[in-house]
């Protein structure tokens, strides 16, 4: 008796009604009875840079196609030479989703849609990654727009003398267009129950195709943009007679912050330690980035070392640089977007190039390439390479920038060693470029800049699951991101006040703590206790880490959680507690304050600048020198649903049945309105005169 | 592809009432009007029916006193409408018009037996065939996958059963024939009931039950119009010259 | 209107409207008035004033067809083109189709 309280909700008498007459022959409503929905699937999208686009689009009506489950390759192989019911959709398990797969049966006509299982914890059959790795990314991460090219004896891809293959096990999956909707299913009810559609209605018989009727599914996510971002970024400016978007920059915000408020001075030298790291990561599945090595680490040990500096700032062990005295500033910034050809750094880079660093709204004194001292930089350091961290440099350095890169190198394992930590340099038997990072950025502003990358892989990436789903599968050591974060805290310290502080160490509970908020579940004690109250009510709703990947630049709710977070973080850390009723802004030159959950009242100089690719400032869309990555809008009617495909023969048959009763109404119905007199007449022959029935 | 099939459920649930309409109907306004008029009043009974089903309540849980009670209101309503219809021949307009036809009362009956099967038939089918546009079939959860032709059927089956039963309704209310007014009730009860009996696997019963009493109707409302096997056979057997016809016959007045 | 119970020298001046009318960018109507007046203009037999229609009528019928092929050839060198010219390719359309270039 469902049904009659799904209509009674409605509280349409005539519907009502209608129940009470038909529902006894129909039972309930047809489309749930044909239709079984899927809501736990997160969709491949469609995004575009200068010249190509990448990613998955359904037509616009959605993709139809007969379920295929892929568990093996006899599965596999079964469909590519032997499956007649084209288009499929073939559902593949995690270790059998790989590009070369796809595009086989693209290429064979056979797919009109794919999906994947997934489940974060492998809790299903079939959503362990495979052993050898998986990383969609391109072999050779951001080549194109960082330091070395792609031509020359240190570029990745053209195989210089000097080269390393950073990413050695990408597909590049991430960036093909493959034309037909990709999902990723997650829920394991559902999951469940497409299997078991697929194994009572589609499952092969000794090798042979099965019977109508077949277990199918309708794949909706239909892309607004195609081509490339120029033509995208035309279209949305050109007139408008409707609402359609087409698509929207990649961006968001960079988090930066300093030990100590830079208001009171004014940089004439080199005056300012930048120490950095990257906030996001990505997926082929842009929503199931847990970005574990691939930025949460970097972040991680950052965040630990700015709050060892910042308990030596709150119980004034140190104290704000004296610039005359040859001391300096401790500046860090976590960049976004920089998976997508640095976004956030390049950014950072025009704007201090262009005198637009700091915002001119904050009144800081302008920060010029020229200003920063050194560099440091945190990429993935999670993952041990011979049980050692690498801090790379760029071997093209000019010789007094490479003797001042020397002195950090030697602080930095300095340091290191006395916690017990080693930290090597690379490019000690071969020389070899900087890898995929935000220094590249940097440097192509200003080529003397010292500065170092440290990241756990020696050549090649340690992490075989970089940019993927599966990157926080592998197990990151926190003593040694421990030690690491205190190496770093001293180091920055040495390199700011030219005096070594013993009475530094990083806190292994806290880089825990740090790392579990980021990677397994945002809503944990030290997030809700670094935000505001009424951010740490919303928290408590929310489940899993905080989506990495860096999104479109127009978002609704202002900059993605993770920004926000890294500040709230960034604040915590380094701010001090200010006891001043009221908590206004602006109080002793602190740009952040805000009470936290605990209702302290807490200050520093932390901020956010635009990371949006300058390309979208100039309007060069078709730009070589800065990102224009481009992600296509869609409609909100995406979905996916399962139901049955008839056979074609039997609706043949119901067309034929309809067709052939008309008919044959026709032919009774003219007979008896011709002959109604004689046929409509009692027995004693009395007819009746009828002109209008003649 | 299940374009096929949405249109051969339209065919099969209202090919045949819409080729009664245009080749009986369509060309004579007045049985238009009566036609319209009887859907009217079919609507009106569903609404009086939808207003006792929210008020009183024990119906929402048994299925098949609701159903009693809107067979009831349909019949009533049919009543009704035939009341409305008789006033409507005394006036002058009508019986000048019946004047011309001596089929006319059985023709009336018949349109607003159609009117009122069309309008129920549309309620019934339309929802399915808004629902059938999209890629899938029936059968996910185990539900039959004849469900739509069977579902198109039976509407067919009740059209036409309408129609039967209007002619015999009528007839039996100018003629006294009480017996005829059991006959229909039950027989609409009868098949509504029927229909409860369907469940995912088998519509056989109500398919049964609804033919049978279909070829029953038919049957017997061809007879109350005044068809019989003997003028069957004579229209197969033997064509009348149209000019003996004249002669052989006695003219009578169709109000008679 | 019944052209039936039309008088020859109406249906002159009615054919004649049409066609004047017809240069107002109204090709449809010229063909209108071709298929309306075919039957009075070269079947019925002759009356006054038809070879003026039948002068109308081939002016509808040419100019109509002239609309006719110019815009079926206007439409498919659209269809084809437009994404190729680019922005000018949008600045005439009205509607910019999604998801394609």
């Amino acid at each position: 008796m469902a049904y009659f309280q799904i209509f009674l909700r409605v509280n349409i008498i005539f519907i009502l009604l209608f129940s009470v007459l038909k529902i006894k022959v129909y039972g309930d409503k047809i489309e749930q009875s044909i239709y079984s929905q899927i809501s736990g699937y997160s969709s491949c999208v469609t995004l575009l840079n200068a010249t190509h686009q990448i990613g998955c689009t359904s037509k616009r009506k959605g993709n139809v196609g007969v379920v295929h489950y892929i568990d093996s390759d006899e599965n596999f192989k079964w469909l590519l030479n032997k499956g007649k019911y084209s288009p499929y959709v073939s559902l593949f398990t995690a270790e059998y989703f790989t590009d070369d797969r796809l595009k086989q049966l693209i290429n064979a006509d056979k797919l009109s849609g794919a999906l994947v299982l997934y489940a974060r914890n492998f809790t299903i059959n079939g959503t362990n990654p495979p052993n050898s790795g998986f990383s969609p990314e391109y072999p050779c991460p951001n080549e194109k727009f960082g330091l070395y090219g792609s031509n020359g004896v240190y570029s990745c891809s053209g195989n210089g003398s000097n080269s390393v293959t950073w990413n050695d096990n990408g597909s590049e999956m991430s960036y093909r267009d493959y034309g037909i909707p990709v999902f990723a299913l997650y829920k394991e009810n559902e999951i469940n129950n497409l299997i078991k559609c697929y194994k009572d209605h589609n499952k092969p018989v000794n090798g042979e195709n099965p019977d109508y009727p077949l277990c199918g599914v309708e794949m909706m996510s239909f892309m607004h943009a195609a081509k490339d971002t120029p033509t995208c970024m035309r279209k949305s400016s050109a007139p408008k007679y409707t609402q359609n978007g087409f698509c929207d920059p990649l961006g968001d915000k960079n988090v930066w912050g300093t030990l100590f408020s830079f208001a009171d001075d004014s940089f004439t030298h080199n005056d300012v330690i930048l120490a950095t790291a990257k906030l996001d990561s990505t997926a082929f599945f842009h929503d199931l980035a847990p970005g574990a090595d691939n930025d949460a680490t970097g972040v991680t040990v950052l965040l630990a070392a700015a709050e060892v500096l910042g308990n030596l700032t709150r119980n004034d062990s140190i104290k704000a640089p004296d610039l005359k005295k040859n001391q300096k500033h401790i500046m860090f910034s976590f960049f976004h977007g920089e998976v997508w050809d640095y976004i956030g750094s390049s950014r950072m880079v025009y704007d201090m190039m262009n005198g637009d660093f700091p915002d001119k709204g904050l009144k800081l004194p302008r920060l010029d390439l020229s200003n920063i001292a050194y560099y440091l930089e945190l990429n993935q350091v999670g993952l041990l390479d011979e049980n050692s961290l690498w801090a790379h440099r760029d071997p093209e350095s000019e010789e007094h920038v490479r003797s001042k890169t020397k002195t950090m190198f030697n602080t930095l394992s300095k340091f290191g060693a006395s916690v017990n930590l080693a930290i090597k340099d690379p490019s000690q038997s071969k020389v070899q470029p900087l890898p995929p990072a935000s220094f590249q950025r940097f440097l192509k502003g200003n080529r003397s800049i010292p500065g170092l990358v440290i990241a756990d892989h020696k050549a090649a990436y340690t992490n075989k699951f970089y940019n993927s789903r599966f990157d926080d599968v592998q197990r990151l050591d926190v003593k040694h991101l421990t030690k690491l974060a205190t190496t770093v805290a001293k180091t920055l310290y040495e390199l700011a006040y030219n005096e070594t502080n013993d009475d530094m160490a990083a806190n292994e509970e806290r880089v825990t703590e740090l790392l579990g908020c980021l990677i397994v579940n945002q809503n944990c004690s030290l997030f809700k206790q670094v935000v505001t109250k009424d951010k740490a009510y919303r928290l408590a709703s929310q489940n899993g880490p905080l989506p990495r990947y860096v999104g479109t630049d127009n978002k609704l709710n202002g900059p993605s959680g993770i920004t926000v977070m890294t500040q709230y973080l960034l604040a915590y850390f380094t701010g001090i507690n200010l006891n001043v009723t009221g908590c206004p802004a602006g109080s002793g030159n602190m740009s952040f304050v805000y009470h936290n959950a605990y209702g302290t009242c807490i200050g520093a100089s932390v901020y956010s600048s635009p990371a949006k690719s300058p390309a979208f400032i100039l309007e060069d869309y078709g730009s070589t020198e800065y990102s224009t990555w481009t992600e296509s809008r869609w409609g909100n009617d995406n979905r996916i649903r399962m139901f049955l495909i008839a056979d074609p023969t039997q609706e043949a048959i119901t067309l034929a049945v309809g067709i052939m009763l008309t008919l044959i109404s026709l032919v009774v119905t003219v007979f008896m309105y011709r002959k109604a007199e004689q046929l409509f007449t009692p027995g004693d022959r009395v007819l009746v005169i009828n002109d209008d029935m003649q | 592809m299940t374009l096929m099939t949405l249109f051969g459920c339209i065919f099969i649930a209202f090919g045949p009432a819409t080729v009664i309409f245009l080749v009986a109907v369509a060309r004579d306004h007045f049985h238009v009007i009566i036609m319209i008029s009887s859907a009217f009043f079919w609507l009106l009974s569903l609404l009086i029916s939808s207003i006792w089903w929210t008020i009183v309540s024990p119906l929402k849980t048994q299925l098949a006193f609701g159903v009693a009670f809107s067979v009831l209101f349909q019949e009533l309503f049919r009543y009704a409408f035939f009341v409305l219809i008789k006033k409507a021949e005394d006036s002058e307009l009508v019986s000048l018009a019946s004047k011309s036809s001596g089929l006319f009362k059985h023709k009336t009956a018949f349109v607003s037996g159609l009117g009122y099967g069309i309008m129920s038939g549309l309620f019934a089918m339309v929802n399915i065939l808004a629902d059938i546009t999209g890629p899938g079939a029936p059968g996910l959860n185990g539900e039959s996958p004849q469900f739509l032709i069977i579902s198109a059927l039976l509407t067919c089956a009740f059209v036409l059963l309408n129609t039967f039963w209007g002619i015999i309704w009528f007839e039996s209310c100018s003629e006294k024939k009480y017996g005829y007014l059991v006959v229909v009730f039950g027989s609409h009860l009868f098949v509504s009931l029927m229909t409860l009996l369907n469940n995912k696997e088998s519509y056989l019963g109500s398919m049964l039950s609804a033919y049978l009493v279909l070829v029953v109707m038919a049957v017997l409302a061809f007879k109350v119009a005044g068809g019989s096997l003997q003028n069957l056979h004579s229209i197969f057997a033997r064509k009348l010259p149209s000019d003996m016809r004249s002669e052989d016959v006695t003219v009578v007045s169709p109000t008679t | 209107m019944d052209l039936r119970k039309v008088s020859d020298q109406d249906k002159l001046q009615l054919c004649r409207r049409y066609f004047v009318i017809g240069f107002a960018f109204l090709p449809f109507l010229w063909f209108v008035n071709f298929v309306w007046f075919f039957k009075y203009a070269f079947y019925v037999k002759h009356f006054e004033g038809q070879k003026k229609m039948r002068y109308y009528l081939t002016g509808s019928l040419i100019g109509f067809l002239v609309w006719f092929i110019g815009l079926t050839v206007w439409i498919s060198v659209y269809q084809k083109n437009r994404a190729s010219w680019g922005a000018t390719g949008d600045m005439i359309s009205f509607l910019i189709p999604l998801g394609e270039p």
